[in-house]
């Protein structure tokens, strides 16, 4: 639903951290395609899928202005330790979340049903190898940092099929789901958070994960609910359809007469706490880019909450009597 | 649904309807049974601006990214 408009007003140190990000993106999915061509067929069938969701082009995935910041936590939690950056650090680690986002990637689509994935899932092994390998570079058998590393697999799995098997969702399953399900998203941030020592920063940067994962969510099942309810996923919101709406009432009903107006206050709250967590992170860069989001989102489901009501208000108006 | 929860619904979810609301909306109103009068295709005409915004960002290719 929403459109892709490129914040304005950037900062030379918001430019800097794109452009930073940009160089750790196109590295890594250049060393994948180096790394996964001793697969032939393999390898070819991994990045047809992998540019078809890229629109041409895989680094896409990862760039695109509405896209998880992913690739930034890590920058943001070492910004917060530390006043230079390990770059060979920072490199290698992109490359093991590269290879880790495709592996929840394929998995996710293959669970969503959204595409033929059979000749993709043995994919998933050789990434998972690519990405340990790359973490082993970093971590010695033994680092504290496989105890994170071990626990978030483990819950991300246990979240994945919860997510899977739910046939109703409430708000704090929705939350704790909708971060548990991505936990492979804070493996980066308990790598930097290891690498500088300060593991006591985990839950701080958990919370802010849980945060926007809620926010990020909410605006993807919002954006995606008629999609959702004809391919029979069951998503918060369309829970809380069949719980509002009224009993003569259909769930696309709703969300016309009420459901966009509920889910930008929902939005909206979740929206308030990821910038609340963020400001006290205390991150200027982070909260800037952070709000910069989670404002476009609202102004854009503003924008389609008051167009309906002026459909509704103009056309109701006048309609009585020239309804045909 | 009622003619005008009907416009609004298309308009969310059919990108072809959509199109028909801004370039032809004597042709979308009747397809949702809506008698095009002056009065309902000079609202539409005031919405123009709104509803051609909204088309663009409903029909955005977002891709779905974690």
């Amino acid at each position: 639903m929403f459109s892709q408009e490129e914040s304005d007003g950037d900062s030379a140190a918001a430019i800097a951290a794109k452009m930073s990000v940009s160089r750790l993106v196109r590295y890594s999915i250049d060393r994948l395609r180096v790394e996964l061509s001793t697969m032939e067929t393999a390898s070819a069938v991994f990045w047809a899928r992998a540019e078809q969701l890229g629109q041409g082009y895989p680094e896409h995935l990862f760039l695109n202005p509405i896209s998880t910041p992913v690739f930034m936590f890590p920058l943001w939690v070492e910004q917060s330790l530390s006043a230079t950056q390990d770059v060979d650090f920072q490199y290698e680690l992109a490359y093991a979340s590269i290879a880790l986002y495709f592996y929840v990637r394929i998995l996710d689509d293959a669970m969503d049903g959204h595409f033929e994935s059979g000749s993709l899932l043995p994919l998933l092994t050789s990434l998972f190898a690519h990405c340990t390998h790359a973490l082993q570079n970093l971590f010695p058998h033994g680092d504290q940092f496989w105890a994170y590393f071990h626990k978030l697999i483990d819950l991300a799995t246990e979240g994945m099929v919860v997510d899977f098997t739910a046939t109703d969702l409430g708000s704090e399953d929705f939350c704790r789901l909708a971060a548990q399900t991505f936990y492979c998203a804070l493996i980066p941030v308990a790598a930097v958070l290891c690498r500088y020592k300060r593991c006591d920063q985990f839950e701080r940067w958990s919370e802010l994960w849980h945060a926007f994962s809620a926010w990020n969510q909410m605006q993807d099942d919002i954006r995606d609910w008629y999609m959702d309810q004809k391919n029979g996923l069951c998503t918060y919101l369309l829970s809380q359809a069949q719980r509002l709406k009224r009993k003569d009432e259909s769930v696309e009903q709703w969300m016309i007469r009420d459901g966009y107006r509920w889910s930008m206050g929902v939005l909206n709250q979740f929206a308030k706490r990821v910038r609340e967590i963020a400001a006290e992170l205390n991150i200027p860069e982070m909260e800037k880019e952070l709000k910069a989001r989670t404002d476009q989102g609202s102004r854009q489901l503003e924008h389609l909450c008051d167009t309906l009501s002026r459909i509704d208000r103009g056309m109701g108006r006048v309609l009585n009597g020239h309804v045909g | 649904m009622n003619p005008i929860q009907q416009l609004q619904f298309r308009f969310i979810t059919e990108p072809d309807f959509r199109k028909q609301v801004l370039d032809d909306p004597a042709t979308a109103l009747r397809a949702v049974g809506i008698e095009p009068t002056e009065d309902i295709l000079r609202i539409l005409q005031h919405l123009k601006k709104d509803l051609t915004k909204l088309a663009e960002q409903l029909g955005v290719g977002i891709i779905d990214c974690i």
